[in-house]
């Protein structure tokens, strides 16, 4: 019985993909409906109606599978990082403790990232011109702006994450390299005195912050900012709730 | 060990609870499809909670904060940047791990029974995109807009899945706010297909929205190092075996940073009781698995059952409290007054058909009413308008909407000078700065003020702007919906009214 619990956790796993695809694809399918008011009381309940009985499927699978969990334990939970992850989690605490040569390697690994990062950013300008160019959204013909999106848009996205994916690659390899140098380095003694410095001086930051926090709230108070947030909370914000 | 992981856990999910009624106590709101109007909502509560849920009691912070910086123009944004300040400086993301409906809602949505996809260092990467929304949503485009006078709140607008979740869903599946579904389109549309999106994100991925996409755990992460109430680690005891790490469900560096949400689960991990829950230089809750610990808690008085019985006795108060304060019957506008009630007591002209019933619905006649006009001397009267059609929009300055549509009345205002009159009543909310507003613009359409908000509810509204309203020659109601106007449907609006006026004049 207990063999059976991963399959059902991917069974449920799958139907609140599929209970989500049927969600957003009926909610479409009412708005390209077209006409000036697509919905209408009777269109959402149609559509309600089409989408019960998945939503019944993942409601009895989630409680069957959940009974089941309980009874026979669920699978160990992965949540233990993967190696990148806790190779970077290290790197970033030794560098606080480590000797010249550890920072100066993680100084280049940031900038490196920060480079990576800015070039990733530079690629992606020219994807987010031809999304505000309302030119491209005129009609609302999805093929057509599909094949031009791939044609025009796509190419700088795919060019913006190669580049994210060279920076990680580059980095993670710097950082296995460090990581190794650190488990041979006599270990650092932690420096009290560093971290007395800033126990200390929080104790001032948070007062100022207290002070800044009741002076703004007073001066917010009296040039009518409360009256603002009252008035804007006192009336439903159609925005808000995607109405308009 | 289960029992000293399951209490603590237990304790949160209570306060996290308690938190959600709390802001959420107004269940007449849900039964009546209307919203709190209480002056409560002057206070921001501290978690993500949408202002207009018919629950709400209190504001939400991300909400004021964006309208505030889109009102930059005319006040600075000081008092919701105090009290941001103050719950990030006290709470920090305490506030995500303890005080937020929407973390509890994605906590619940994580339990069920599928697999998961465990954290790296993409996702770790993925949670800087939050700062960018902030940034860029929050502050960015509603300070640009505020320049245009137009208040924009980008990510209530665009992204929030809060709103649709607890505003807009409860709202329209009211049976008396059938008119709202007209309202509904492509803003709609998208934001539903968001929230759809988020909510399986986070059956696979925990807290999805909260590592990723919330700018209000990035306002408040900013705080970590500051911030009194939270996870602490002691630095001098750490020994950097990453336990905590392999326990903690987030995308922690180490327990209390800019990730953390002050779960407290890495706590018991922790081998050398580094990892505390602390309040300032108070130690709340440290390992009491570890010998030391456990010996040094066992010094400690064990608080009295009678104590904590007291404890929650007042929170259970408190809770009621809040429940009878919301619920109870006020005696504001929430209320459209009674049909027969006249606004303004007058006699009835001869072209007014007095044999029609006095309402707010198509067929039925229009209340008279009189209100000062904006930018000019004298006053508005409904029934003075001499035999012609009248559109009345209600509107106000502080909703993007309503000055998106006021062109188009401006055109119709133009081109049917001789036939109808056109009205723009605002809301008696924030009325300082019409006068500036209006002086930027040359609108042809007269504006007029509706002092005590009587005049909109006459007309069903003051809930939901913009609203607008058709009265045609004998003073019936053509058309009275919410809702934004286009410039063709409301030329359609009054070409049917004036249709009206000719077929009764040949009669």
């Amino acid at each position: 019985m207990a063999k059976t619990v991963k399959p059902l956790r991917l069974l449920t796993a799958l139907l609140c993909a599929a209970c989500s695809a049927l969600l957003i694809w009926q909610c479409l399918k009412i708005f390209f409906a077209g006409g000036e008011t697509p919905y209408t009381a009777q269109n959402i309940s149609r559509a309600l109606k089409v989408c019960l009985p998945a939503a019944s499927l993942l409601a009895a699978s989630a409680v069957f599978t959940g009974i089941l969990s309980l009874k026979y334990g669920s699978p160990k939970e992965k949540f233990r990082p993967d190696r990148q992850y806790l190779l970077t989690a290290a790197l970033s605490r030794a560098g606080e403790a480590g000797g010249e040569e550890i920072r100066k390697a993680r100084r280049r690994v940031f900038f490196v990232k920060a480079g990576g990062a800015f070039l990733a950013l530079v690629l992606l300008i020219p994807f987010a011109a031809y999304l505000m160019g309302k030119a491209h959204f005129e009609t609302w013909d999805l093929n057509a702006m599909a094949l031009s999106l791939l044609k025009n848009a796509l190419p700088w996205v795919f060019a913006s994450v190669a580049a994210l994916i060279l920076t990680y690659y580059w980095t993670d390899r710097e950082a296995a390299k460090l990581l190794e140098k650190l488990k041979k380095q006599p270990k650092t003694a932690f420096t009290p005195e560093r971290e007395n410095r800033f126990e200390n001086s929080v104790l001032y930051i948070r007062l100022v912050l207290l002070l800044a926090a009741v002076l703004l709230i007073a001066l917010g108070a009296a040039n009518g900012g409360a009256r603002d947030v009252l008035a804007k909370a006192k009336a439903i914000c159609m925005e808000c709730i995607g109405l308009g | 060990m289960d029992k000293v992981k399951s209490k603590p856990a237990f304790t949160r999910r209570l306060v996290q609870l308690y938190a959600a009624l709390l802001y959420n106590c107004h269940v007449k709101g849900f039964l009546n499809g209307t919203i709190f109007r209480g002056n409560s909502k002057v206070l921001c509560v501290p978690g993500l909670n949408c202002y207009s849920c018919p629950g709400a009691v209190g504001a939400c912070p991300l909400g004021a904060l964006q309208n505030a910086v889109a009102a930059s123009g005319q006040r600075a944004p000081a008092y919701v940047l105090g009290i941001l300040l103050l719950y990030g400086l006290l709470l920090g993301r305490t506030v995500c791990g303890w005080l937020c409906p929407v973390g509890l809602l994605q906590e619940v949505i994580y339990k069920l029974p599928t697999p998961k996809i465990r954290k790296s260092n993409v996702t770790r990467g993925l949670s800087m995109l939050k700062y960018f929304i902030l940034a860029a949503l929050v502050f960015a485009v509603p300070f640009w807009y505020s320049y245009q006078k137009l208040p924009l709140p980008a990510f209530c607008k665009y992204v929030c899945p809060a709103g649709t979740l607890g505003g807009a869903i409860p709202l329209l599946l009211h049976p008396g706010n059938r008119g709202m579904l007209n309202a509904l389109g492509v803003l709609f549309t998208s934001k539903f297909v968001i929230l759809v999106a988020i909510l399986l994100l986070c059956v696979f991925l925990f807290r999805a929205f909260c590592r990723f996409l919330c700018p209000l755990g990035a306002l408040y992460s900013l705080f970590s190092r500051v911030s009194v109430l939270g996870v602490k680690t002691d630095k001098a005891k750490c020994t950097h075996c990453s336990v905590c790490l392999n326990v903690c469900k987030l995308d922690v560096r180490y327990p209390g940073d800019r990730e953390c949400v002050h779960c407290t689960e890495c706590i018991d991990a922790c081998p050398t009781g580094a990892i505390s829950f602390k309040a300032g230089k108070f130690v709340l809750r440290g390992n009491e698995g570890i010998p030391e610990m456990k010996a040094e808690a066992n010094n400690k008085a064990k608080p009295k059952l009678w104590k904590r019985c007291l404890l929650v006795g007042a929170m259970t108060l408190l809770l009621g409290a809040a429940f009878w304060a919301a619920n109870r019957d006020r005696a504001d506008a929430q209320n459209a007054p009674a049909a027969s009630e006249n606004t303004v007591e007058t006699v009835t002209p001869a072209h007014v058909d007095e044999s029609v019933p006095v309402g707010f619905d198509p067929g039925q006649r229009a209340q008279n009413f009189t209100a000062p006009l904006n930018g000019q001397e004298g006053t508005f009267e409904l029934y003075a308008c001499a035999g012609r059609p009248v559109v009345i929009n209600f509107w106000a300055t502080w909703c993007t909407p309503c000055c998106l549509e006021l062109p188009a009345f401006d055109q119709i205002a133009r081109e049917y000078a001789d036939e109808v009159t056109v009205v723009c009543v605002h809301s008696d909310l924030i009325t300082d700065d019409i006068e500036e507003y209006l002086a930027s613009y040359d609108y042809a359409q007269l504006f007029a003020l509706d002092e005590t908000g009587d005049i909109i509810a006459s007309f069903d509204g003051s809930l939901a702007l913009p609203q607008t309203v058709v009265v045609d020659a004998r003073g019936v109601i053509t058309y009275n919906d919410m809702g934004s106007m286009t410039y063709d449907k409301l030329k359609g609006l009054v070409t049917e009214a004036l249709s009206r006026q000719d077929g009764a004049s040949e009669e």
